[in-house]
Parts: structure tokens; C-alpha cells; sequence
């Protein structure tokens, strides 16, 4: 499977639109999945989904794989996200979240997705972003810094702040 | 929440993720593949003129197959578009998809299904591709004209990490997919992004200015603006008409799609429209149609007529005149002067209004070209200019100055129209669209406080050259008759934007037909035959009827068609010898009118009168209709689906003239109907059917009348 996507990456540069179809085809979920767990709402991560593949369209002929693909690609996603979020006026965005957390048929279920996202929504910016790619998308240290254009370090002592106030979260509850 | 790594994980893993809408998937892979071809067409055309050339013969040679255009954007088809690649380019491009197709199928099915199909056809005959390829590639150029708007060069680019930072093999992460990727491979090439988000933070700061706003005159509130309520104005439909009493029927064409985004915001919450918001021939409109193209820009769009039997009433036909505008290149896009005049009044104070309005913003500007100019007005809540005309290449200035805007405060009026309308001027530019946008929710605060002298300062403006758009935005304070009216007499759209997406359709993939206009005053007459028809009813348009001696005055104003945009316009008729809503006359039984044979099957005579954009004499095209001819093939679909939109429209205002006409049957026969969708408006729509069918089982809200839509959302 590595090499097919190697090949689709490498066609898709090359201009092959329907290699490049199969590529988003690929990533398409895990995109969302991200964007979902960053802003917390679904109709929000399917906008930000799709201008994040837009964007990805319009700069794939230019990427020359000096950076791994996933670090690009999801670098790509993060600014998508970020660029969303300073669109929107910030007493809109924060009301919402609480207003807006997923229905559920379960609603035990539903408070406990609903409690992640809201303390998701409490952390600092960057320290959610932290936690969503190290612990959701499962980059590595590095990789997240390299997405998050900070040091590696940085990236150790965000998920450790972060950790910190989760904890400190639940016992408040 | 312990100290534990795992927990973390689990701490995610344990947050259900609902699953992609894949409706929405779709449409963003098809609009992602239209972007990237439009790129490659770009790079590709600064890199060889020769391309360029080929693109515009297969342009120039066969427009024939450009109904079947929109067939070729669905998936499987659309891969093998090069739109402005020589043949042998595409031979080779096939040549090597075959080869990863093969790789990913011994692969052992890991991409997923879309892709083998397209294997799958690949592999049948590989070698028919090239062969087929020739329309397709003409169909692309034209989707590409379409698509181009998305992926113009001036975007600001996503930033990468820093140069150097090469890729490390990495240890565990269950992330299979992003993990399987290529570990050794390194390019060797310069860093090919830039840091977006540095520079949009070093820029504009100084830059946006807001000007104080003189607040003494507006204290009073405008006639027109009641808060907490939406206001449609009162319609009557369309009634039976007798060809021997009135055997002509004028009027406007209308390309506003507002109402079936109202239509559809108000059937997501689970309440039928108000009637009267609903206008049949925009809700007919909001969707593209494949019909034939126009052979040239000097006939700036092509009339089809296709008579069938009427699905709505036995022995009644309905025949649909389907206008297409002929799609200007990306190249030929003209210059643009935009001014955008923006309600910052506290109550966009809504994720539905002032944050979208933003991110439609943003988007338009990926629709217009690096050297067009675009400045920021805003009234109500703060008023001045926030952004002075700025080229579009600094794409980082007009963003900052978006993003800064906030909505709240008093409502200060100001000189906001006035304001726009000079900053439209001292841009003005013969050559270029000239526009004022108007986004708001209802509030009509813009400076001019009479409903009146309003249109007569946009009218004025219009015969300057500077023409006004207007987008909606929320509800509850939303102002429908006004909205429509200024549009109308600024020479352009009003459109209601309630989604990330339908601001996309409206601003990037519909731009051209939004902003660019190639024709206008562009008014249809139907005249009919008493020999074979006896009655007539016009589905819509009841708003833009005119009188019968306007078609022929060029002083009459009428609505504009934009590249690429279609119109449609349906006809109830009922043939001589079927049962008639209106009696037979008593007296009249003189045979039918002089009937020379070649008379007897006429049908109807269908005139479209125009005006190119820049010339102020009339054109005038014809096209006779047979009460017996046959339509076949696209073109069928795509007026079925016209009716079936038709008819649910006219089933949401009360169904007076649908006979036994259900929702199920409307849904039968859009499901029937839907052809390719490849942005998945039309899929949409089938679920709207279900909604409408649902909340009708509940009281409807509002009523017909305009003042008393008594409509309180949430």
C-alpha cells in the first residue's frame, strides 16, 4: 500500500488528476477527522475539509517532496483550520461550541463526546492543536512540531501543560 | 484523566466522529479535481503557448457536444480530462495511470472504490481513451473555464515547515493511511510555499482604516425595516390564459437563485416557506443545465425549446424554453472594480451572517483576477471605508481588513451607498465590471432611508455604468422584496447565501455568471397559435412580467444573463381539442386563422431580445416551436429535472394548477432525472423534497402575505 500511494503522490504532482482523485479519496476522512476534532462541530469540519482539499488542489503541482506528504498535506489542513477561525468573530465561535455539541441517541454517550469537546474547546489554542495531532492523528513529536512550525520541545511541554489541565478538569467535575 | 499517554489516545479514541457527509464528499473531491486541473492548465499555459492554441481550436471546432458536459464532469469520466494538453501528452498520461492502476489493484483493494472503476474502465480499452478524448477535451476547456475561477495563482499559499526539515521515518502511529506514505524519497527543489500566516500577521495592519461615522442622520429607522421578521411581497400566480383573448406573454428573465436558498434554509428547520418566498422560477434556476451552447460570443446565448406531454395535468403539454449563455474563457474574463458594501449592524451578529459573509469574501477573491481591484465599505454598526481600493494580489490586506471587521454597536447609518458608489467611481474603469456588492441581512441602513430614492440613486448609477449585487444573508430580519428590486435595477443578482457551499456555488463556481454579465435586458415573448393552442399558463416569473409593447422598447430595463448561466422558462399549454380551464367562447366558431398547412403544426414563436453589455440597441433571436416535435437525448433530462423543480415549487405555494401532482411524484421523477451532479446540488434537492414532504405535515407559517410573514426562526 506504501508504494501505491508513493506512485499517487508522485503522478498527482505530476498533473495525473485522477491519481490525484484516489490521493483525497485517501485522506479524505482522516481530514475531517481532524478538522472535527480542532473545531469541534461537523457541518464546521466538512466546510473546512473541503477548502483545506481546494487548497491542497491548487498546490500539489508545486510540491517538490521536500517535506514528507502527510506533514505537508496536514500542515495544509491546520492553516485551513486556523485561517476559519480568524474569520469568525470570536464571540460567535465561543457561544457555539456549547450550543452545537452532536446529538446523540445515547445520551451518556453524548455527554461524554459532549465533555471532551468542551474541554477540548478549553485549552489554549495551541495546545488543542497539540493534542489533535499527536494523540488523534498520531504524528510523532517532531512531525507535529515540524506541522505546527514550533520546536519539538515546545510540542513536549504543550501536551504536557495540557495534560495538566485535562486532569485538572476532571477532578473539578 | 491520568498521566498516561494511552489515556490521551483513548481520550480521542472514546470522541465519536461522525462520518463525512458523502454527498459533500463527493462534491469536494469533484471540486478539488476541477481546481487542480485548473492549475495545471495555468502552469501549463505559461509554460507553452502551443497548449494554449490547441485549447482554443478544440474550443473554436466542435461546440456540438457541449451538452453533454455536465456527464463528463461526474467522476469516472473526469479523470481522463486534459484540458490544454496536446493528445500525445494524453496518451502518455493514460499510459501511466494504467500502470498505478494495476499497482494499487495487486495492492489488494486498499483505495477505495471510485478509483477501480475508473480501472476498471481504463482496462476495458485502455486505448479508446485517447480516441475519446477529443470531446472530452473540448468539454474541459470549458469546465475549466468554469473551474479556473477556483485555482487562480494569486492565492496566498499554505505554509510548509521549514526548508530542511527533512522527513523522518516514524515509530508507531496507528494512523495507517497517513503513515503508509513514502519515507526515503527526497526531491531536490527549491521550497516552492511560503509562510502564509507570517505574512498575513506582518501585513495590513496600518492599513485599514475606519472612518468615523457621522451618526446624526440616521436616527430615524427606513420604512421598510421591521426587526424579527421576513418579508416577501405579496404574489398572485400566474393565472390560465386563453390564446384567442391574449395570445402573447412577455417577460424578463430572472438568474436569481435567492429564493430556493430561502426555500431551503427555512425547510432545514423544519418549517415550510412562506408562499410567497417561493418563486418557482428561481428555484428552477439555482441548478445548471446541460443545454446546448451557443455557437459564438457574438450570439451570446442559444435557445432550445422542447415540447412534452405535462406531468401535472392529462392532455395539458408543457413546453420549456432552456437559454444558455455562451461561457467566456478565463482568459476573457474582464477586468473588475469591486465594491464590497458591508452590514456590520449588530444583528449579523450570527455565525450565519457576518462569519460567513467573511469566508464568501474570502472566496470571491480565489474568483477574480491578481490585477482586479476590490475596496470594503461597511454601514450600519460602523460606517466607513475599512479597506481604500487594493489590487487583489495583495490577497493578505483585504483578508486582514475582512477579518477585522466585527458587527454590533448602534446602528450608525452613514454615507455607506454614497461612500461605495464614489469609491466605485474613482476606480471606474469602461473596460471593466464596475460593481457594488451588497451583503446584508435586511437592514437597509445603507444612507438612503427612502425605499424610492434608493432605486432611483441605483438606477442612476446603473446608467453610469456601475452596477449593484445584492447577497442575503440569516433570517429573522431578512428583506426579500427590497433585496430583489435594488438587484434588479442595478443590473444584477440577488442571491441568499445560508451555507459555506452555496456561497462557493454563487461566488467561485458560478463568478462568471454572478458578476460578468454578456448580455442584457434580456426579455422573452411568447407568442402562440390559436390554430393548435388554447390555453397558455407561465410557470413563475410572475415578478418580471412585462407588457406586451415593452419587449420591443429598449428603454424597458430586463434582467442580465452571465457566462456560462442558464435560464428556463416553463409553459403550461393545452393543445386545441383538450379540456380547457376557461369555456369556449359561444361565439366564436370561425375556423382557425387563414391555417396554410405549414402553419397548422406551429406551435408557438418564441422571441428573445437582447443587449450586449456594452450597446444600448436591442438583438433579436427567434425560434419557432412544433406542437409534435420530439426532443431527444440531454436535453430531455435536463428539462425533466426543470419541471420536476417546477412542479415542487408550485406544490410549496399551494399546488393550484398541479392537479393531483404529490411530493412522491416529484420525487420520482427528479430521482429519475438527476443525471451526473457532480457538485451535488441536485442530490439536495431530492433530500429537500423529503423535508418539504415532511413539514408538510405540520401547519405551514406566514401565510401569503408580504407584511404579516410573521416568521420567527428558532
Amino acid at each position: 500500500m506504501k508504494r501505491d500511494e508513493e506512485a499517487l503522490i508522485r503522478l498527482s504532482c505530476e498533473g495525473d488528476a485522477a491519481a490525484f482523485r484516489a490521493l483525497l479519496n485517501l485522506h479524505y476522512k482522516t481530514i475531517f477527522k481532524m478538522a472535527y476534532h480542532l473545531c469541534g462541530h461537523r457541518e464546521d469540519a466538512e466546510d473546512i475539509t473541503q477548502n483545506a482539499c481546494i487548497k491542497v488542489s491548487q498546490h500539489i503541482l508545486t510540491f517538490k517532496g521536500e517535506a514528507k506528504f502527510t506533514t505537508w498535506l496536514y500542515t495544509i489542513v491546520l492553516n485551513t483550520f486556523r485561517d476559519w477561525r480568524d474569520l469568525r468573530a470570536n464571540a460567535v465561535a465561543k457561544t457555539e461550541i456549547n450550543e452545537r455539541l452532536p446529538g446523540n441517541d445515547n445520551p451518556e454517550r453524548a455527554a461524554q463526546v459532549g465533555e471532551g469537546l468542551r474541554q477540548l474547546s478549553a485549552l489554549p489554542q495551541e495546545e488543542r492543536e497539540t493534542l489533535v495531532l499527536v494523540f488523534a492523528q498520531g504524528f510523532s513529536h517532531k512531525e507535529a512540531a515540524d506541522i505546527l512550525g514550533c520546536a519539538e520541545s515546545t510540542v513536549s511541554w504543550r501536551v504536557h501543560e495540557a495534560r495538566k489541565k485535562l486532569g485538572g478538569m476532571e477532578e473539578a467535575i | 484523566m491520568t498521566n498516561d499517554a494511552k489515556d490521551l489516545e483513548k481520550f480521542f479514541a472514546d470522541m465519536e466522529v461522525p462520518e463525512p457527509d458523502s454527498e459533500r464528499k463527493k462534491a469536494t473531491l469533484n471540486l478539488s479535481v476541477s481546481a487542480f486541473e485548473a492549475q495545471k492548465s495555468a502552469i501549463s499555459k505559461n509554460k507553452s503557448k502551443s497548449f494554449q492554441g490547441l485549447s482554443w481550436l478544440s474550443r473554436l471546432t466542435s461546440q456540438n457536444n457541449n451538452s453533454e458536459r455536465k456527464d463528463n464532469m461526474n467522476g469516472s469520466n473526469k479523470r481522463y480530462i486534459y484540458g490544454g494538453l496536446a493528445t500525445a501528452c494524453i496518451a502518455l498520461m493514460v499510459g501511466t495511470s494504467y500502470i498505478v492502476t494495476q499497482s494499487t489493484r495487486s495492492g489488494g483493494g486498499s483505495t477505495e472504490r471510485e478509483y477501480n472503476i475508473a480501472a476498471a474502465n481504463m482496462e476495458s480499452n485502455p486505448l479508446d481513451v485517447s480516441r475519446n478524448s477529443e470531446p472530452e477535451r473540448e468539454q474541459a476547456t470549458e469546465d475549466l473555464a468554469q473551474a479556473a475561477r477556483t485555482g487562480q495563482s494569486a492565492l496566498p499559499l499554505p505554509s510548509v515547515p521549514a526548508k530542511g526539515a527533512l522527513p523522518v521515518p516514524s515509530e508507531t502511529q496507528n494512523l495507517a493511511m497517513a503513515e503508509s506514505m513514502y519515507q526515503q524519497e527526497t526531491f531536490t527543489a527549491e521550497a516552492p510555499l511560503e509562510a502564509k500566516r507570517a505574512k498575513s500577521a506582518e501585513g495590513f495592519a496600518g492599513n485599514a482604516v475606519m472612518s468615523a461615522a457621522p451618526m446624526a442622520d440616521m436616527a430615524y429607522a427606513p420604512v421598510m425595516q421591521v426587526q424579527g421578521r421576513d418579508k416577501f411581497s405579496d404574489v398572485e400566480q400566474n393565472s390560465v390564459k386563453q390564446v384567442k383573448a391574449e395570445p402573447v406573454s412577455t417577460f424578463s428573465i430572472d438568474v436569481d437563485t435567492s429564493s430556493y436558498s430561502f426555500v431551503r434554509q427555512s425547510l432545514d428547520q423544519g418549517v415550510l416557506p412562506q408562499k410567497d418566498a417561493v418563486r418557482v422560477e428561481e428555484m428552477v434556476n439555482y441548478f445548471d443545465y446541460a443545454y446546448p451552447l451557443p455557437k459564438s460570443k457574438d450570439e451570446p446565448f442559444a435557445t432550445s425549446v422542447v415540447v412534452k406531454d405535462s406531468p401535472w395535468n392529462e392532455g395539458k403539454k408543457l413546453m420549456t424554453i432552456g437559454i444558455k449563455g455562451f461561457d467566456a474563457e478565463k482568459a476573457a474574463q474582464p477586468d473588475s472594480n469591486l465594491v464590497f458594501l458591508l452590514d456590520t449592524s449588530g444583528s449579523m451578529n450570527e455565525p450565519k451572517k457576518l462569519p460567513l459573509l467573511k469566508q464568501s469574501f474570502s472566496m470571491l477573491l480565489d474568483s477574480l483576477k491578481p490585477t482586479d481591484k476590490v475596496s470594503i465599505v461597511v454601514y450600519a454598526g460602523s460606517a466607513g471605508t475599512v479597506l481604500p481600493p487594493t489590487e487583489v494580489s495583495k490577497k493578505g490586506d483585504i483578508l486582514q481588513a475582512l477579518n477585522n471587521l466585527s458587527a454590533g454597536g448602534s446602528t450608525a447609518g452613514g454615507e455607506g451607498i454614497r461612500q461605495a458608489y464614489q469609491l466605485a467611481q474613482q476606480n471606474f474603469n469602461k473596460e471593466a465590471v464596475n460593481r457594488v456588492i451588497l451583503a446584508t441581512d435586511g437592514d437597509f441602513n445603507v444612507g438612503i432611508t427612502e425605499p424610492g430614492e434608493l432605486k432611483g440613486f441605483i438606477e442612476r448609477e446603473r446608467e453610469k455604468g456601475i452596477f449593484l449585487s445584492v447577497l442575503g444573508f440569516g433570517t429573522g430580519n431578512y428583506n426579500d422584496a427590497l433585496m430583489q428590486e435594488l438587484a434588479q435595477n442595478g443590473n444584477g443578482v440577488a442571491a441568499y447565501i445560508d451555507t459555506l457551499n452555496e456561497a462557493r456555488k454563487v461566488l467561485v463556481q458560478e463568478a462568471a455568471a454572478t458578476l460578468f454579465p454578456i448580455a442584457k435586458d434580456v426579455k422573452i415573448q411568447v407568442e402562440f397559435n390559436p390554430a393548435t393552442v388554447s390555453e397558455y399558463r407561465l410557470v413563475g416569473y410572475e415578478t418580471r412580467a412585462l407588457k406586451t409593447e415593452d419587449f420591443n422598447n429598449d428603454k424597458v430595463d430586463a434582467g442580465d444573463i452571465g457566462a456560462g448561466a442558464e435560464v428556463t422558462a416553463i409553459y403550461e399549454v393545452t393543445p386545441v381539442g383538450a379540456a380547457t380551464m376557461i369555456d369556449k367562447p359561444r361565439y366564436d366558431d370561425k375556423p382557425p386563422i387563414g391555417h396554410p398547412d405549414h402553419v397548422e403544426t406551429e406551435m408557438a414563436f418564441v422571441k428573445v431580445r437582447y443587449k450586449l453589455p456594452a450597446e444600448s440597441t436591442s438583438k433579436l433571436i427567434t425560434t419557432t416551436v412544433h406542437i409534435d416535435q420530439q426532443s431527444s437525448g440531454d436535453i430531455v433530462r435536463e428539462t425533466n429535472w426543470a419541471e420536476a423543480v417546477a412542479g415542487y415549487g408550485q406544490l410549496l405555494t399551494g399546488g393550484k394548477y398541479t392537479g393531483k401532482l404529490t411530493y412522491d411524484d416529484v420525487l420520482k421523477q427528479a430521482e429519475a432525472n438527476k443525471g451526473a451532479d457532480p457538485f451535488g446540488y441536485r442530490a439536495e434537492f431530492i433530500t429537500l423534497i423529503h423535508k418539504a414532504k415532511t413539514a408538510a405535515s405540520m401547519p405551514a407559517q406566514g401565510g401569503g402575505h408580504g407584511y404579516e410573514g410573521d416568521v420567527i426562526y428558532r
